[in-house]
This record gives C-alpha cells, structure tokens and sequence, in this order.
C-alpha cells in the first residue's frame, strides 16, 4: 500500500509544482510589465482561493449528502436563507470591486504618457503580413520579412514610446515576456510607453488575426546598454547620399508603385530591351511583375484566387520581376520584350486586386 | 405526375412527411435537436481539422487558406448552429409543456424558425465547395472582411446566413415571450415558473434586443463589400473600430443567450436529483435578470487593447457581472447540501457544468482586469475560457438536459452505463484540450495561428490540447450508440421517471399532440412534487 500512495503524493507535488509555472505568464522585462505581472499573482491567488473553496464545496456536497439507501424520508425543504444569500453577495462585490481598484492603479502605470520623459521613439507600421520598424530620430528604416524577422533594438531602464499605424488591416503588437500587446488599428494611431528593465533578446508576433500568413508575422525586441544602442545606431544609419546614388540609368519607362496603383510613363513602348524605372512611393514594400497577357489587367483581375487574394503565378506567362522592394527605394529593371499585350502588377496578396496593376502594349520596331 | 399519387399514397401519411410538415412544438424541438447534432459533427470535425493541424509545428495538412476557413467556420457553426439552436430545441419541447401550454403561439412561425436554421447553415457551409468558406474569423473584423482582403464568395455567403440564422433567433424569442406571457396554465403566475423558463425569457429579451443591431452591422458589411459602401473602411471615412462596438453589442450578449438557457437546465436538474427545491428561487430569477441587464454593458471588454474604449466603465462593469453568476453558483450548491443526491446521468453533467463553467467564470475575471487583459488577451488562454463557457458551460448543460429529457422526448430511458462513460471521457477530452490552452496563452501563443515555430516551446501542449480534443470527439460516439439502442430497447420512461417537479412530467412520455389530458393544481413553482407529497413546506421564501 505504501508505494501507490508515495506515487500519488509524488504525483500530487508534481502536478502542483508544474501547475505552478504553467499557471503564470513569464517574468516580465518592462517595468510596466512588472506590475501587470504583480497583478495577475494578486488576481490569481484571490481566484485560487474561490476555485478551491466552490470545487470544495461541490465535492464535499457530492460527498457527504449523495443518496443513502436509509434515505427514505425527504430531506428538509430549504427554499432559503435571506442572510446567507446576502453574504455571499456581498462579498463577491466586495472582492471585484477591490480587485478593479488594484487593477486601475497597475493601469494607470501601464497606459501612462510621459512624454518629457521619453528617449527613444519608434514607430512601428503592421502590414499584411509583416512588419516595419522605424526610429524617425534616427533615420532608421527597418522593413522584415516571414524569413527574416525585424528587430526592435531598445535601450534598457530608459522610457521607449512606441507609435502604431496598420497599413491594412487590424494587427496586434504582442510581446508575451512584456505581459502586453496593443493593436494596430487602421485608421487610428496608438500609442504606448515602456520602459525595459532586462537585457536580452524577447520574441514578439503579431495577436490580432490579420488573413493568410498572420503567424508569420513575428518580430523580436533586442534590450541593450546604451552604449551598444549608439553603437547600433551608428551602424544602422543610412550611409550619407552621394554613396547612394549608383549611375544613372537611361531608362524607357518609368513606374511609381503605391498602395494601390501603378503609373507608368507610357501606355506603350519599342520592342526589344526594356529598361523600368521603378520608384516605390508607396508606405509598405511592393513587387513589379511583368506579364505577357491576352487580356487587360481589369480582365486579369477574376483570375484572383480568393483564398490567397493572390494571382496564381504559375499560370501566369512572367517574363520577369523585381522583387519586393521597400517604400523610397528605387530598382531598374531591364528584360527583352517581345511585340504584344502585357500588364504589370503587384502579386503581394490584396495588392493587384486593390488597383496595382497597369497595362502596357510592347509594339514592333 | 406519376410522384403526385406516389406522395399521397406514401410519402403524406409517413413520419418523414409528418415531420417535415409539422407546427407540433415537440416535433419541432426534436428537428432542431437532430439538426444541431449534425451541426455539432461539421462543427467538430472543423476543430478536429484545426487540432491536427496544430498537433505538431508546420504546416503538415493544410495551407493556411484552409486552416483560417476551418476555425471561423468552426466558430460559426458551433455558436449559430449548434449551441444556440440546441438551447432554442429544448426551450421549444420543454416550455410549453412546462408551464401546461398545448403549443407555441405562433407555430407555423416557430416551424418557419426551425427551418431557417437548416437552410442558413448550408448556405455558409456551401462556401467549402464555391471556393472557400468564410475566413475572417467568426467575428468578422473589417478591413480584413472587407471586399478587399477577403474577395472570395465565402464571406458574402457567410453574412447571409448569419442574418438568417438571426433572423430565427428574433422569431423564436417573439414566439417565446408570447407564449409564456399568453399562455400559462391558470394558477401558474410568473414567480411559480420553472426556472428554465425564466431563463428563456431572459434569453429571449437579449435576443430581440441585440440580434437586430448584428444584423445591421451584418447589412452594413455587406453593403461595404458589395456596393461600395464605407461604413467600416477608414480609407473612405468608415471606421474599423464601428464594427467591433456592434458586433459585440450583440456578440457578447450572445454569450449569455448561450449560458443562460442552460443555467435553467442546470437549475432544473440539481433539485430534482438533490431532492430539494432551488434554493433561492426568487434570488435565482433577478440573477438571471441582471446578468441579462449587466450583459449589455461589457461588449467592449473584448476591444480593451485597441486603445479606442472607455476602458474603466467597462472593466467595472465586466467585474460586477461575476457577482450575479456566483450568486447562482452558490444556490446551487446550496440546493445540493443537506440533499439526498444521486447520480444518475443528467446529474453527472450538471455537476460537470457546475465544476468546468465555474473555470470560465473565473477566468473571466482575469480579463475583466484590463492589464492583466493586455497580458492574455488574443491569446490561447482567450480560447481556453470561451471553451470553459462554452463547452464546460452551455455544452455540458446541453448534454444535461438532454439526458434528462429523452425519456420525455422518446419515451424512453437511455442506458445509464453508457450516459457514464460518455461523461467520463468527455471530462478527460474537454480538460485535457481546454486546460494546457491557458499555460500556452501566458507562454505567448497567440489564437488563429496556422503554424508556430518548433522552438517556441509549445509543442508538448499543443499534443496533448489535440489528443484531448479528439477524445471529445471519441466521447460523443458512446452517445449516439446510446441513443441507438435506447430507441429500439429502451427501458420504458413512463411519465416521471426522475421524481420531477414540473408539469412535462405530468404527462404522459412522448406526450399527446395536445399535451395534457388534465393539469394537477399549480401552487407553487413544483406542482408535481406538491402532488406527489402534499402542499407542506413546499412554498418558497
């Protein structure tokens, strides 16, 4: 008999010790974080309390008052007891009001704008399906990718204002170890205010459900010392503009690509070599695809796939591309066109049946 | 034509016909129970489909097109088609019946009611095989929805059926009110009502009051997807954040038209197999109520992170909605103590409600908290307590009632060894899947994810939350078996086979098309207990 119940109290010490982590968020590396993460133990223990003491209640009613075969007789008929049931609604309310005072007191630090005290902006811009990190201060652009996640660099124990705009659709700026996320809502800025308190490397992704690849959406926040920040930031600042400009390039066309359109300089042009000018003027990345077409772009625009909101490329006859490019950058592109019909366009999801897309006619020399 | 004769020699006089043709209360409430069951095995193989997918990290099954139509039309289906329409079945059986009615008010609007049901159910369904179902998620936010980012046809078909399933909701609670307002037994006054249909009522005052600001949002939608409307497109001056104040001006409520009918199914249980009356039966009746008056100011306890809510109203008032639900939680127990309790089926889940939806109830009050609502919001701990509510709540009283019931509805007892093991393993399942959900949303796992890295550290839960849910599913097939078997042998019910309170059992089991032959005195809110053991200390404080 000793060894079942060894077993069972083992197995009791450890679903409680496992219970115990699994039933708290990870510890917080934000100060705000901090007091969200003190919170969350006051309201756990305060539910753990009524957790035990009901399921108590239950079992012990189960228990003790289940059907004998001496029951012959009916129990007695309590329909109820005023004072009981006013105790036990009095102390709910007691308790959740206590528990939404704590809680506008932890809100007041976690929402709280400090703007004289803030020393480092950034602004981060949600798009389908990923993200764009910028330091305007700073000059510093950093656009990720589903293979490549951008990263936040931040310097610790100073207040970091973080500024967010979707470009599309709703996204939710989620970083689990902050113990906070906050959307980004089309149409409204939002703001907030942190202050990291940990060094370290902290993954974050995207929690407002956003279409196709929403769980690609990750990202992560880089905490450092100062000095590594500056270091960083010297590292990251675009390189002065005359490096920048490369030769220019003769070119026969060109195409501004925005959300949501492209302008070409001319509806047509000479066989032969080709050269684009492509400037994106647009907030997010964008792709220009050139593709030998029997019908126009509006016509092309039924053979989206509603499930991907995408073109299927490979029914379509490209003759070539250039890939996603960031917002300000300019690409050339030169292909070898043949006489005929073609259209260019914008293949990233949403973007060609937004209105990116624009006819071009290649005529014989 | 040659089918003309066939259909009157045949096919009139037979069930299929009688049923298909029927205003009867009880047959309508039985379509509706048939219908939910085949709901509840599109809806559950949707989640199974969801489970497996994420049973391990990548993208092993599915694409993610597939994965986002799975768990919205999961949503959908369960909460429109399954839950609500179970709960509309078995309130449609058993209240007129509960307060001696021979019928509904309106019984061809109640058939035209339970009709709806199917027919919208395959329209949002039909997107599957018109190239993808609705994916936006069952609450639909634009710009996502929009024409725009969802082109496909799944989404219009989506808000079609959604109006329409709303649309039976509206007629059913009309159906309803006018029924139990018109239509009581003489000497059944409002406070000798049973409980469930106090609940009913309240259901049915959220229905008529939140069903149609959905359905306008819905038309709204669907004016912006396909007339070019801009109600919720910031890019042409509509606002995003509209929608979502709508949609859970309806949506949240809905949680309640979802909870409140089965908290009168549990409420009907517990003392009849406790042996005692509802302890605290008036206080019970204005729980209901303000829970129903309560409800329609937390919706937007659901948007705290978007930064667009007047975030202390509607935390407080989310905060002072547990305290009606723990009321009711207390009378419950109350009945059972000093009770003489058996354990036959129903009871079994009803104690499963009391044990799963107290979970739910308390985890609410996390995220009435609104920081610790930054922390967990969006997340799996989101999904592990609406499955609390839902599952460990309304399903588990669905289940109740229904094991309380059938003898009622058929005549016949079901098999109480099979009733325990589909109990037992529906407890497992829903804990095993439910539980580790919590620990992955604190770990930062975020809902409607398709895939998640390997190194995330969610593997292990994410195993067990997909074997778990396939053990809910495996639970349901000793249920059907049950069902099976119990309508070709089953024990005979007779009347009251449980000891019960109310009038249905003062009938015969099925009952007659007109119901009664003859009503015992209603005195009190037990008429049959009063009958069985004399009028003495049966009446409530």
């Amino acid at each position: 008999m000793r060894t079942p119940a060894a077993l069972i109290a083992l197995l009791a010490v450890a679903l409680v010790l496992g219970g115990c982590q699994a039933a708290f968020p990870p510890s917080a590396v934000t100060e705000e974080g901090l007091q969200i993460e003190n919170l969350y133990v006051l309201v756990f223990v305060i539910a753990a309390i009524v957790f035990v003491l009901v399921e108590g209640l239950i079992i012990w009613s189960v228990i003790r008052y289940r059907r004998k075969p001496t029951d012959t007789t009916l129990p007695a008929q309590t329909h109820g007891n005023l004072v009981l049931e006013i105790i036990w609604t009095a102390i709910p309310l007691v308790t959740v009001v206590g528990l939404f005072v704590a809680s506008s007191q932890v809100l007041g630090v976690v929402d709280a704008r400090k703007p004289e005290q803030v020393s480092v902006k950034v602004e981060v811009v949600g798009y389908q399906w990923q993200w764009k990190f910028a330091y305007p201060d700073a000059g510093i652009e950093i656009y990720g990718t589903a293979q490549n996640y951008p990263e936040l660099v931040v310097p610790i124990d100073e207040r970091i204002e973080v500024t967010l705009v979707a470009q599309d659709v709703n996204h939710g700026f989620y970083i689990p170890e902050f113990l906070f996320q906050r959307d980004l809502v089309p149409g409204k800025v939002n703001h907030f205010e942190f202050t990291p308190n940990k060094l370290g490397t902290f993954a974050g992704q995207c929690s407002a459900f956003c279409g196709l690849l929403h769980h690609a959406m990750g990202f992560t926040v880089r905490v450092v010392t100062r000095e590594e920040y500056d270091a960083w930031l010297i590292e990251m600042t675009p390189a002065p503009a005359p490096s920048e400009s490369p030769v220019a390039t003769e070119t026969d066309l060109t195409a501004e690509v925005k959300e949501w359109a492209i302008s070409l300089s001319g509806a047509s042009t000479a066989a032969g070599e080709v050269t684009f000018g492509l400037t994106n003027a647009g907030n997010i990345p964008h792709e220009f695809i050139v593709v030998r077409s029997d019908v126009d772009g509006e016509a092309l625009l039924e053979q989206v796939d509603p499930a991907t909101s995408r073109l299927d490329e490979t029914s379509l006859d490209a003759i070539g591309e250039q890939p996603e490019f960031s917002p300000g950058e300019t690409k050339v592109l030169t292909l070898d066109l043949e006489p005929g019909r073609y259209v260019v366009l914008c293949n990233i999801a949403g973007h060609f049946s937004s209105g990116m897309y624009a006819d071009l006619e290649i005529t014989a020399n | 034509m040659a089918t003309t004769t066939a259909r009157a020699a045949g096919l009139q006089g037979s069930r299929l016909y009688d049923y298909l043709t029927t205003t009867d209360h009880k047959k309508i409430g039985i379509l509706y129970t048939i219908s939910s069951f085949i709901f509840l095995a599109i809806g559950g193989l949707l989640a199974l489909g969801v489970r497996t997918e994420l049973a391990q990290p990548g993208l092993q099954y599915m694409d993610e097109s597939v994965y986002n139509q799975l768990f919205t039309m999961h949503a959908s289906v369960m909460i429109f088609w399954v839950i609500i329409p179970f709960l509309a079945g078995i309130g449609n059986y058993i209240v007129p019946l509960q307060i001696g009615a021979a019928d509904m008010a309106f019984p061809r609007i109640n058939a035209l009611s339970f009709w709806m049901i199917p027919f919208s159910g395959l329209i949002a369904a039909s997107g599957f095989f018109l190239g993808g179902a609705a994916d936006a998620g069952w609450t639909a936010y634009p710009p996502l929805s929009n024409i725009t980012y969802s082109p496909g046809p799944g989404m219009n078909l989506w808000i079609m059926a959604v109006i329409l399933v709303g649309t039976s909701s509206i007629l059913g609670a009309v159906n309803f009110l006018v029924t139990i307002f018109r239509m009581r037994a003489p000497g059944m006054t409002l406070f000798r009502m049973p409980i469930m249909v106090w609940t009913i009522i309240v259901t049915s005052v959220l229905v008529l009051m939140g069903t149609p600001v959905l359905t306008s949002a819905l038309i709204m939608l669907f004016v912006d997807r396909n007339f070019g409307g801009s109600f919720f497109d910031p890019t042409t001056g509509g606002s995003a954040i509209l929608w979502q104040n709508i949609f859970w001006f309806y949506s949240h409520p809905a949680v309640y038209i979802m909870v409140l009918p089965g908290m009168g199914v549990i409420s009907e249980i517990i003392p009849v197999f406790s042996r005692k009356p509802l302890f605290g039966y008036k206080a019970f009746v204005f729980a209901t109520a303000g829970i129903g008056a309560l409800g329609f100011s937390v919706w937007a306890h659901h948007m705290f992170t978007t930064g667009s809510v007047f975030l202390p109203f509607f935390s407080v008032m989310t905060f002072f909605i547990a305290v009606p639900t723990g009321v009711k939680m207390f009378n419950w127990i109350a009945t059972m103590w000093r009770g003489q309790i058996s354990f036959n089926t129903p009871m079994l889940f009803a104690l499963g409600f009391l044990s799963m939806f107290l979970i739910g109830g308390i985890n609410g009050v996390f995220s009435a908290s609104v920081p610790v609502d930054y922390a967990v919001h969006a997340t799996y701990w989101i999904v592990a307590h609406i499955h609390y509510v839902l599952f460990g709540g309304s399903f588990l009283a669905i289940m109740a009632g229904l094991y309380y019931w059938f003898p009622k509805m058929t005549g016949k007892m079901l098999d109480e060894g099979l009733g325990k093991l589909h109990f037992a393993i529906a407890m497992i399942g829903l804990n095993l899947t439910f539980l580790p959900m919590h620990t992955l949303g604190l770990m930062g796992m975020p809902r409607r994810i398709a895939d998640y890295s390997p190194t995330a550290g969610w593997n292990d839960l994410n195993l067990a939350a997909t074997v778990g849910g396939f053990l809910v599913g495996i639970s349901t097939l000793p249920l059907l078996w049950n069902i099976y078997i119990s309508l070709r042998n089953g024990k005979d019910a007779g009347p009251d086979p449980w000891e019960g309170n109310t009038l249905e059992w003062a009938t015969s089991s099925p009952p007659p098309a007109w119901n009664f032959d003859r009503l015992p005195a209603i005195t009190s809110e037990r008429p049959l207990f009063d009958a069985r053991h004399g009028r003495s200390g049966s009446d409530h404080a």
